[in-house]
Order: structure tokens, then sequence, then C-alpha cells
């Protein structure tokens, strides 16, 4: 008898040690209850195997609920945390904007590195001989990793412009298909155009050549990405007209980076973020500055908290 | 979309309905029924429980019972619970949307065969 109430006391105590999972208000609420009902548990088992049962049982009880517990008392802060106004939390709506590029990028090179994009490739390049559809022989010339890393980052940025007055989904269509496209072009511009500019290019000044590539992609990229984008925006930025300029100056500085960055004997995997890096920070600041002062999605929009009925005891 | 009304009750939600249908109980006295019921037979932890009764309690589905249904042979720390009026009709509404459930899989040939 004297060992079964030790065992008991024992088992007690662990649960009550537990119960600190919970948040405080709840525990002061159900604590006392909660330990009743466990004690009461405890008498009820005979052998080891039933009180072996119970602690597995408790603990994934304790464990889930008290997540749970605190997952629904923070949902609300954390929700705010993640989707800061541009006009009240710049700072921390620009880091968060850089940071959602910068991970759109490295799942993009996680997915590449890891899926074996080759044998997508392959099964592209089969089909695209076979049936002779020029857009099949486009996406297998690696142009699905620019709609991979596209739709990501589209997506990350379009998440933050939830607590803003401009349409997610626009920016989500405009980002995607801007990017997919600008990629896709900048990456061949110059070899389309490289033979015809390039004498043209060399009398007005030889130092231009050497950039030359450089410049028409920047220019590409910003401004078909900066074109499309001013759909989502025009309607809340002020100066919106001033988007593609900005568009096209952050895409310059990515693809000059770039450009600095493979020059050098070695690339490591901290460098390559650089670009990307920048791009994000430059168009970033650029829309918390020129959506400063601007009226945060209305009311109907957010979302209604519910906090949980208090206990009356 | 048919006129009826959703009912939104978890499975934890409707065996505590069903079990204080039953008559008043305290906390364990639920987990007792619930886990010993061969219709439910499911085991409620102490925090799932009384998570529950949190919830039902700030529904409107239970109340707590200032008296003690049993004083002789009670601990006077338990706290019973009773079934009000909109759990009541809470618990039918959502044994009806079972029901039709359990039609639609019945007419589905979700039946089990015993060889």
């Amino acid at each position: 008898m004297g060992d079964s109430d030790d065992r008991i006391s024992r088992s007690l105590s662990i649960y009550q040690a537990l119960l600190w999972l919970f948040p405080v208000d709840f525990r002061d609420a159900y604590g006392r209850l909660m330990l009743q009902a466990f004690q009461d548990q405890l008498r009820d088992t005979a052998s080891l195997s039933d009180r072996l049962t119970l602690w597995f049982r408790t603990i994934v009880d304790v464990f889930m609920n008290a997540l749970e517990e605190h997952m629904q008392k923070n949902m609300g802060l954390f929700r705010s945390f993640l989707q800061p106004s541009p006009g009240d939390k710049p700072l921390r709506w620009l880091i968060l904007f850089c940071l959602l590029t910068l991970a759109a990028f490295y799942l993009y090179r996680l997915m590449v590195m890891t899926i074996s994009i080759d044998l997508v490739d392959l099964l592209l390049e089969r089909t695209a001989l076979e049936v002779g559809n020029p857009i099949l022989r486009i996406l297998r010339h690696g142009y699905l990793h620019s709609v991979v890393f596209s739709v990501l980052l589209a997506g990350f940025q379009a998440f933050l412009f939830k607590q803003t007055a401009i349409s997610p989904v626009r920016w989500f269509l405009a980002s995607f298909v801007s990017w997919t496209l600008g990629m896709i072009v900048a990456s061949q511009i110059w070899t389309w155009v490289g033979p015809d500019l390039s004498p043209l290019l060399w009398s007005l000044s030889p130092s231009l050549v050497a950039h030359a590539s450089v410049i028409t992609q920047s220019l590409v990229l910003g401004l078909i990405v900066g074109v499309a984008q001013l759909w989502a925006v025009w309607k809340h930025v002020r100066l919106y007209a001033l988007w593609p300029v900005i568009t096209l100056a952050a895409a310059a500085v990515q693809y000059g980076a770039f450009e600095i960055i493979l020059r050098r004997p070695e690339v490591n995997a901290i460098l390559i973020f650089i670009p990307y890096l920048a791009y994000g920070l430059l168009t970033g600041l650029a829309l918390v500055l020129l959506l400063s002062g601007e009226v945060q999605r209305p009311e109907t929009g957010s979302v209604q908290e519910t906090s949980p009925p208090e206990m009356s005891v | 979309m048919t006129d009826e009304k959703i009912t939104s009750l978890t499975n934890a939600e409707f065996y505590i309905l069903l079990a204080l249908s039953r008559g008043n109980k305290h906390g364990y006295a639920i987990m007792k029924w619930t886990e010993e019921n061969p219709g439910t037979a499911i085991h409620l932890g102490p925090a799932t429980l009384y998570r529950t009764i949190r919830r039902l309690l700030g529904k409107g589905l239970i109340e707590e019972l200032d008296e003690r249904p049993d004083p002789q042979d009670d601990d006077e720390r338990r706290r019973y619970y009773r079934i009000t009026g909109a759990g009541r009709v809470c618990a039918a509404e959502e044994t009806e949307r079972l029901a039709k459930l359990v039609s639609l899989a019945r007419g589905s040939g979700f039946t089990v065969v015993r060889l």
C-alpha cells in the first residue's frame, strides 16, 4: 500500500511539473482539476502495462494540448508579427521583404540541387523532339527553373501585401508572369541582339561592349517586371510612374553584382545570395517609401479574432 | 448548400455532451464514460477533457453545477457539469447530421459483411 502511494505521489509530481507547459491562465483555471483527474486515472491502473499505457497517452495529451493552447493564445501576435504594415512598421516590413526574397532564391537553389531537374529536362527534351512543340523546347532549356523561382518569389512577396491596399493576387500574377518571362528573355537577349549591336556599341565606346550583356539583361528584366507590377500598384503607390525605373535600377544592381561575383575565382554559397538580397532591398525600400502613409487594407478584410471564452468559477 | 444549420461539434465535444445527457458528471466520470462506452470507446486525457469543457462552457452548451449530486461520497473539490437546453439541441442536430452521413455511406455500399 505504501509503495502504491509513493508511486502515485511521484507520478503526480511529474504530472504537476508537466502542467507548467500550459499557459498560466489555463493552468490556473484547470490545473488542479487536471491533476485530480490524472490522480483518479492512476488509482484505476492495476498493472505495470496499464501504467505505461496511461503515461504514454498522458504525455501525448499534455504536449499536443499545450502546443495548441499556446498557438491559440499567441496566433494573433504571431500573425501581426509576420504581416506588418509598411506604413506602421517599415523596418520590419523591409526586413521581411528581403528575407522572403532570399528565401525564394534559397528554396529554388535547394530544389534545383535536390530534385533531379536533369530528369525533368530529359523528359521535356524527349517530348519536345517528338512533338516538336516550341513551348516544351523553351522549357527544356533550363527555363523551368525560372518558373519555379518566380512562383516562390511572387508568392512570398504577395503574402506581405496582405496588410496593404495592394491586392496580393494582382501582385502575385504580375510578378510571376513578368519574372518568368523576364528571366527567360533576359538570358537570351544578348545572343539575339548582340551580333547586330556589338559593332555599333564598339564605335561608341569599346568598354561599353564589355558590359553590354549586363545592361541589356537589366533593361529587359527591369522593364518587363516594372511594367507588369505597375498593374498591381498603380492605384495605390504615389509616383507610380517611378516603379519601372526602380525595378530597372534593381535589376541593374542584381545583374551587376552577379557579373562581379562570377568573375571571382571562387564563388561560395554566401556570395551567390548577394544579388538577390540587393534586388529585394532596393525594391522593398522603394515600396516602403512609396507606400508610406498609404491606407491599410479595409477592416472588412481583416480576420476576426476570437478570444477563448472566459471561465467563470 | 442545404438550408440546414451546420453544427460544429468536434468528436470530443459530442462525446462530452452525450456523457452529460445521461446525467450530471464530474470530469473524471466523463472520461470513464467515454472510455467504457462501446459506442465511443475513446480515451480523453485530462488536458483534452478540460480544454473541451472550457469550449462547451463558452458556447453555453454545458454549465457548471453549484450543488453536489452526491454530497456524502464525494470530493468537494470536484466540479460537476450539466448539459444545457442549447447543448441538447446542438447534440440532436449533430446526431441528425451523422445519421444522414451513415445513411449516405450505407447507400454507397459501405456495410460490414459478416462471414
